[in-house]
């Protein structure tokens, strides 16, 4: 674990988690708006509505613009014959050995914002731990899957 | 045992005094409503109730069977929608047999048949218990004709199998330091016996308060009599619980009897065995105990893992050894040359430790000033705990398998093949890597199913990454 995993996932993948966050914090900000919108018909206090919005400005603006960013920089895999070695994790590093022999099975799932831009999200479970790869490009994220369960088919030993 | 057979007839008893206890509340708030004129509908009502009970049970009896085929066991059930449910053997992980004081009366018990899945999937409420013995003898191997099967019953009546058995003395010493009532009981003591400094003197001076002082001194022997009474209880039940534990290692399994008032019998497979503990409890680690238990993959879910997992609830540290040694070879030669945690990690531990003692503290120095010693001795507490959690986190590897040392406030040892072990992570944050230092988490299929994870927390790098190549299958197979 003194190198850290070679494949980069898509880089649209800062894409995707730019829009997703764009929505998410759109709704909050919203509310926030909606909250002083309200304040103002009541003739209730301004000041904690006005923080409110600042506060999910500020937020969304890191959720937004910094954070897929650094997300995108620190997400790695790499697929050996015996293992899968992954690391994320941007306040907290994590990297993470699964080994082949493991793998119970493996799962790619898109949702529309993937879709739109051909990614897909490939979740390795063994009997005790899941693990996500999320947004690879759908023909790797397929590739991967099934070399994942051609490779981990062995081992009928335990468990 | 190829045909189809019905439990004991005492299931429609056990079945008549279940469904009786779960509307028996109805009644008696009919009872208690309905005027005095109408109770005799009322007990008919109640006789025709427990009359159709006693008809479904007898015909839900005579609808049950199971059968035990050379492959599976076999169970159907239902009156009218008629449920067959068959249990491959070699799906099969353990067979509990259980009695309580009703089946011992009458030499019967109830047997559990266990997979993967959740928990308890056949129950046999009640068969003889030398057919509960069969049953198990037969399920639990994979011998294929009747011949086998008693050559192995004959085999396994001469052998004598290694067991190891508890003593009284120490069962009563597990119970009384069972827990944390025994560290309740002797907190709440202390405060006591301080309290007298406590109470300002102002409530002598004048005799009125004097008797509110009384009643406050009634109220603190009402407290601890409750508190003994609680230990007491914590005693009993611990040594009903585990009255004669013996542990018995058998071919492919580790099969366990207990219980004083109901007879557990448990059967753990080997190879269901994940990992081996050993936990030596804070009360009992002055006195050099330790508890010994197993993950076990999928245990029952009716019972508390604890229960369910625990190879032995009390054995002497230097026992460990030859316990290990004798039930399960493959997990003994401990040695205790831990790989430790380099000096730089004690202050993450420390701060760990603090955390959940401000959270205490705070609220009492705002609100009780007059406790602001009880913050101290806290503190020290947590000061404490937090060195001793930094002292023994450590860890060995070996060919096969890897010993985890760590500490949350009980000390625990693990010992897990690399076999066992599903994962392996390695966590740093910002100051981690300016450090040098690592967090390993090694992850296991635990007793239940979301697995157990197991923390060495601020390792040295160098050592975690040592971990890693040991576990990288890609590093071992070069």
């Amino acid at each position: 674990m003194r190198q850290p995993p070679k494949q980069e996932i898509d880089k649209d993948a800062i894409k995707v988690w730019k829009i997703t966050a764009a929505i998410y914090n759109g709704i909050v900000c919203l509310l926030a708006i909606g909250a002083l919108i309200v304040s103002i018909i009541l003739d209730w206090p301004l000041w904690y509505s006005i923080i409110a919005i600042i506060a999910s400005i500020i937020i969304a603006y890191v959720c937004i613009f910094i954070l897929p960013k650094l997300r995108w920089r620190r997400w790695r895999y790499e697929l050996f014959e015996q293992e899968i070695y992954i690391q994320y994790g941007i306040l907290i590093m994590s990297r993470t050995l699964i080994p082949m022999v493991r793998v119970q099975h493996v799962d790619t799932q898109q949702g529309p914002l993937l879709k739109r831009y051909d990614l897909a999200t490939v979740t390795i479970s063994t009997a005790a731990t899941t693990h996500e790869i999320p947004a690879l490009n759908e023909a790797d994220a397929s590739l991967l899957r099934d070399r994942i369960s051609e490779l981990a088919r062995v081992d009928e030993e335990d468990v | 045992m190829s045909k189809p057979k019905r439990m004991h007839p005492m299931v429609i008893f056990f079945q008549v005094f279940r469904s009786l206890k779960e509307t028996i509340l109805p009644f008696i708030a009919a009872i208690i409503a309905i005027p005095k004129a109408y109770f005799f509908y009322v007990i008919i009502g109640l006789i025709v109730v427990a009359l159709l009970f006693a008809i479904f049970s007898m015909v839900s009896w005579l609808r049950f069977t199971y059968e035990v085929t050379s492959e599976e066991l076999r169970i159907e059930s239902g009156i009218f929608i008629r449920k067959k449910r068959y249990i491959s053997k070699s799906r099969i992980q353990s067979i509990d047999i259980s009695a309580n004081v009703v089946h011992q009366l009458f030499k019967l018990a109830k047997v559990q048949v266990e997979t993967a899945g959740s928990g308890a999937e056949g129950t046999l409420t009640a068969v003889k218990l030398t057919e509960a013995e069969g049953l198990r003898r037969e399920l639990k191997g994979f011998q294929n004709t009747l011949a086998d099967a008693e050559a192995e019953e004959a085999a396994e009546q001469q052998r004598t199998f290694p067991v190891y058995q508890i003593s009284k003395k120490r069962l009563f010493f597990a119970g009384s330091t069972s827990g944390s009532i025994g560290v309740l009981a002797g907190l709440i003591a202390f405060l006591v016996s301080e309290m007298e400094q406590f109470i300002p003197n102002r409530y002598y001076d004048n005799t009125v308060e004097w008797i509110v002082e009384l009643s406050i001194v009634l109220l603190i022997i009402v407290i601890i009599v409750g508190l003994l009474l609680l230990w007491v209880l914590g005693i009993a039940g611990t040594m009903i619980k585990y009255w004669n534990f013996r542990i018995e290692r058998h071919e492919n399994e580790l099969f366990i009897t207990r219980g004083l008032l109901e007879k557990k019998q448990t059967t753990i497979p080997l190879n269901r065995i994940q990992a081996i503990g050993i936990k030596e409890n804070i009360i009992r680690q002055p006195f050099g105990y330790a508890t010994v238990f197993a993950e076990v993959a999928a245990g029952s879910v009716e019972e508390s893992n604890e229960f369910s997992s625990t190879l032995f609830p009390m054995l002497k540290t230097e026992e460990v050894e030859d316990f290990l040694a004798l039930i399960l070879p493959s997990y003994a030669q401990l040695s205790e040359e831990w790989n430790t945690v380099p000096r730089r990690a004690l202050t993450y531990y420390l701060f760990r430790a603090l955390i959940p003692i401000s959270l205490i503290s705070i609220p009492i120095i705002i609100f009780f000033p007059s406790f602001i010693w009880a913050t101290v001795i806290l503190l020290l507490f947590g000061l404490s705990i937090g060195y001793l959690s930094f002292r023994d986190t450590g860890f060995q590897l070996d060919k096969h398998r890897m010993l985890l040392q760590y500490r949350k406030v009980n000390k625990m040892k693990i010992i897990v093949f690399h076999k066992r072990i599903q994962a392996v992570e390695k966590k740093q944050h910002i100051l981690h890597r300016k450090q040098h230092l690592a967090t390993m988490e090694v992850s296991i299929l635990g007793t239940n199913s979301t697995g157990a994870h197991y923390r060495l927390k601020e390792l040295e790098e160098v050592d975690a990454d040592q971990i890693a190549d040991w576990y990288s299958h890609r590093k071992r197979a070069e």
